[in-house]
């Protein structure tokens, strides 16, 4: 029995912004200065100070200080007025700045996580059950997680010859999960807007008297920046407000998953066996919402409600006639299979507008605009397989598979596909030669195989196309009438993508089992990659789907475990693992010659698949404060014959980078066990790596229009001024569009080292608890993604490979206390 | 139990159970409809052929269907003419908050890889060929 109880907090922290609104007000002003300086203008500083909070000529729009009268809220000395005080009233509302993402987090959540389980067994029987129970009510309003889960298992031996088990395990969870706070640049992600709004913008509407204003329904009064309760309007995100969304729009998901696996085992003749595995997962899922009809972007239409309903459904089933027999040192294990995999996915939903009770999400509940859809996809595969293990004494192993496989992905001449595995492995410490009695396994392995995948997405979704070899059609209606445009262009000639794993290594324990590891090279080459190939748009579509070129990635991995002290009451252990790997294309397509130019990336024959094609940043203008960056210089005949450096982004050239990818990620940890006490704490860490921030990018902006209104990073502080000329960030101007568009300037090293867990414990002494019959009680205190040391505060770069975005529901840490009791 | 029973019961048990190949004939019901099933439907009921003409409307305000649906701004003929429009000199916009045709005002399309000219290339040809495509099949 286990018993958890804890708390959740933000894991990564904040990037350093600006928390001062003097401070933005200053900065912003000087960009409305520098525009107009930076085109010839004398009158900037009023300019600057007249349109520093006009909306419509690319100010705030907020005035959050009480200025005295004929005073300026910014002075020519680009300072804020010392005589102003924080806080404005007009007479009917009081503008104060908030800091959202204190407003908007819960710091009171609670984590809590219950388990009991039994097993045992009987004569011919063995069981195990268990039940689990969590609870999360999440880092923001509305958010929340609980599931229960329970499992019970059967084994039973019904003759000597017949044994049959049943594993079934039946999960239930219950979600609040408000939508778009996994999408960036939404409006409505909370993780968005708190941390890239300005620090002058209040969250709440204040009377005149400075009280957070409740409306008629008595709902709490936000600022939607929008100019309908009070006269400013806000730049950035106007109209919108996630915490009032979050507060009054309904949002949740119940699911129900069911996994249960059967098996029968004949015991045949003398080491043959026919094994029966059947296996069933059933997922529903229901998904309710409102969008509340009060504030925001359904108020006009009356909210809006909408349910759909999902149900996945797959089936295993395997037949396996196996021999397993011994012949003096001659170990044989064999296996002959079929084995078939179908699935059904279907889902339902409706939705309409105009709710008659706000709070309800139900479809009958609304009137107007009425959708609804259902759809129903299938998938199977079935496949043949075939494999022989043997060993001689324990000390020379082979083993060979061969599997037969089909997919109704592919069309019916191309849905076969064969893969197969060789491998080998010599024990050397049971060879007599070998005598050194401080080892006591070495073992050398090596293996070769082949595995398919037919998995294909719909181009730049996450949803699985179960058909790419044939043409897709919509079916739609147009003027009461059918419509069928083709939605998707399929490819007949397509087949299985095939991976070709190369393994060798060793495993090795010596000093009593005291240090033992792993050392492992590996190369993993993928070829005729299921990818979508892009297609001139003349064709009449814009990509195609294409068993095209090949990738490797190799490298090598070690797992080292060792025993530094193992004593009667001590055991200190300390582990380390690594992983250093290489990705390289092998070959593209034979249309792209070579070299397949993607936005902002290259594939290139030869190099990483993880490789920018950026403009580079060449530094700051000493003179004007303007961003530069590289563009080639090119004879008459297009050869390269130099360098010079821009000031218009869009001229400048676009320059391969080079590999991105880390060279070694991996983790390590150490744990002590003293008279009852443990203690351990893990890392994880990555070096070699580079990665794009997109977060810090948009932090870094100049001002211009578009961006007033957003906060910025306090490296902005560091910006070009004429007194200041020898600096690499460019100057703020609001008339620079480009400045923080992307390139070279915004890579950052992704290197990072995290603090993934604690774990404190005492085991209480046997002894003291045999007098109220437990056999073990465990107390214990555990923190798991503790903390994050990386090349830019609040740059998370676990996430990607290639981008950080920081705007995201990110990681949580959750710190929680517990006890372990077993009767 | 003789053993040859006990074979026999196993084998005639996973015959009746394994399924032949049929069971890759896959195909989507709602959602979306292949060639083969819309051939069948217009062989059945050939008035329905006039659905492939009438796709070309239909099309015409699809949203999402040349860049995707992260691109706001594609959702067809009315979008490819307000960007012509706000390419017009006679053609304010401010450009605060959202605004989708901010960069036609600004004539940042006028580069053939701007994403724009690449809607306005792409939705036109495409839909005339799909159209001779599909009287083609």
């Amino acid at each position: 029995m286990d018993a958890k109880w804890g708390n959740n907090s933000r894991a990564v922290p904040s990037y350093d912004v600006m928390t001062d609104a003097g401070m933005y007000y200053e900065t912003f002003y000087r960009a409305l200065y520098n525009s107009k300086i930076s085109s010839g203008v004398t009158a900037a500083h009023e300019y600057a100070n007249k349109n520093l909070l006009d909306v419509s000529q690319g100010g705030l729009g907020y005035l959050v200080y009480t200025v005295p009268k004929n005073e300026r809220l910014v002075g020519t000395n680009f300072k804020l007025n010392p005589n102003a005080s924080l806080g404005y009233s007009d007479g009917k509302f009081t503008y104060l700045p908030d800091d959202w993402y204190d407003e908007l987090f819960k710091a009171n959540n609670l984590r809590q996580e219950y388990n009991v389980n039994v097993s045992g067994a009987l004569d011919k029987l063995s069981y195990y059950a268990s039940i689990g129970k969590l609870d999360d009510t999440g880092i923001i309003e509305n958010s929340n997680f609980s599931r229960f889960s329970t499992r019970a298992n059967i084994d039973y031996q019904i003759k000597n010859w017949l044994k049959i088990g049943s594993n079934l395990s039946f999960v239930q969870t219950k979600s609040k999960y408000p939508s778009e706070q996994t999408t960036t640049n939404s409006s409505g992600n909370l993780f968005f807007l708190s941390s890239n709004i300005a620090p002058i913008y209040p969250l709440y509407i204040r009377d005149a008297s400075g009280n957070i204003m409740r409306d008629n329904n008595g709902f709490i009064m936000y600022d939607f920046g929008d100019g309908k309760v009070i006269p400013s309007k806000r730049p950035f995100m106007s109209q919108s407000n996630p915490a009032s969304a979050i507060a009054l729009n309904k949002e949740f998901y119940l699911t129900d998953y069911f996994i249960g696996k059967w098996y029968v085992i004949a015991d045949l003749y003398e080491g043959l066996k026919f094994t029966i595995n059947y296996g069933l997962t059933n997922s529903n899922q229901k998904y309710q919402y409102t969008l509340n009809p009060f504030y925001g972007q359904f108020a006009d239409m009356g909210g809006a409600a909408g349910v759909s309903q999902s149900r996945f459904t797959s089936t295993n089933q395997q037949y396996l006639l196996t021999y397993q027999n011994r012949f003096d040192l001659n170990n044989v294990d064999l296996l002959l299979g079929y084995e078939s995999y179908e699935l059904k996915d279907s889902h339902l939903s409706g939705y309409k507008q105009k709710l008659f009770q706000p709070f309800i999400p139900e479809i009958s509940n609304a009137i107007l605009q009425p959708s609804t859809s259902s759809a129903t996809d299938t998938y199977a595969t079935m496949g043949v397989l075939f494999q022989a293990k043997y060993d001689y004494d324990s000390k020379y192993f082979g083993s060979a598979s061969y599997r037969r496989d089909a997919s109704s992905c592919f069309a019916p001449g191309n849905r076969w596909g064969n893969f197969w595995s060789l491998g080998a492995a010599w024990d050397i410490n049971r060879e007599d030669f070998m005598s050194a009695d401080f080892i006591d396994l070495l073992k050398l392995k090596v293996s070769y195989g082949a595995q398919g995948n037919d998995k294909l997405y719909y181009p730049d979704t996450e949803d699985i196309n179960y058909y790419p070899y044939i043409d897709q059609y919509d079916v739609t209606e147009t003027n009461r009438e059918f419509a069928t445009a083709r939605s998707y262009k399929g490819n007949n000639n397509i087949t299985w993508e095939t991976s070709y794993n190369f393994n060798m290594g060793v495993d090795f324990s010596m000093f009593n089992q005291r240090f033992n590891g792993t050392l492992e090279a590996f190369s993993r080459r993928t070829d005729d990659m299921l990818y979508y190939k892009p297609m001139p748009g003349s064709s009449g579509y814009t990509e195609s789907p294409m068993n095209i070129g090949s990738i490797k990635n190799s490298g090598f991995e070690t797992d080292l475990h060792m025993d530094v002290i193992k004593s009667h009451s001590l055991i200190w252990n300390v582990y380390v693992n690594a992983t250093f790997l290489r990705n390289r294309i092998i070959s593209l397509d034979e249309s792209l010659k070579g070299q397949w130019i993607d936005g902002n990336y290259i594939y290139k024959e030869g190099s990483s698949m993880y490789n920018f094609y950026l403009r580079e940043f060449a530094g700051v203008d000493p003179e004007t404060g303007a961003s530069l960056w590289y563009k080639d210089i090119k004879d008459e005949n297009g050869n390269v014959t130099g360098q010079e450096k821009v000031t218009n982004w869009s001229t400048a050239t676009q320059y391969e980078l080079g590999d991105i990818l880390p060279d070694v990620y991996g983790g390590f940890g150490t744990s002590l066990n003293y008279s009852g006490f443990d203690f351990s704490v893990a890392f994880a860490y990555q070096l070699g790596g580079k990665i794009y921030d997109n977060t810090y990018a948009n932090l870094m902006h100049s001002g211009y229009s578009s961006d007033a209104g957003r906060n910025w990073h306090k490296d902005i502080l560091k910006a070009w001024t004429p007194e200041n000329p020898d600096t690499d960030v460019p100057r703020v101007n609001s008339n620079d569009q480009y400045t923080n568009y992307i390139s070279d300037r915004f890579i950052i090293s992704s290197d990072f080292l995290s603090l993934q867990n604690i774990t404190l414990g005492y085991t209480f002494p046997s002894k003291l608890l045999n007098h109220f019959n437990i056999n073990k009680l465990r107390i214990y205190c555990v923190a798991d993604n503790v903390a994050l040391l990386s090349a830019r505060k609040g740059l998370d770069p676990r996430q990607s490979f290639t981008t950080s975005n920081a705007e995201l529901y990110t990681p949580i840490r959750s710190i929680s206390g517990g006890i372990n009791i077993t009767f | 139990m003789k053993m040859i029973n006990k074979i026999l019961i196993f084998l005639l048990g996973a015959v009746v159970l394994i399924s032949c190949e049929d069971i890759l004939e896959t195909a989507p019901e709602g959602g979306t409809l292949t060639q083969e099933q819309k051939k069948d439907a217009f062989e059945a009921n050939p008035a329905l052929l006039a659905s492939d003409v009438a796709a070309m409307y239909a099309n015409m305000i699809a949203f999402g269907a040349i860049l995707g649906e992260d691109y706001h701004n594609d959702f067809g003929y009315a979008a490819a003419c307000l960007m012509m429009e706000s390419n017009g000199a006679d053609m304010t916009c401010a450009n605060v908050g959202y605004n989708w045709f901010a960069p036609n005002a600004s004539y940042a399309d006028r580069v053939y890889t701007n994403t724009r000219t690449l809607f306005i290339g792409i939705f036109f040809t495409s839909k005339l060929l799909r159209l001779i495509w599909s009287f083609l099949q």
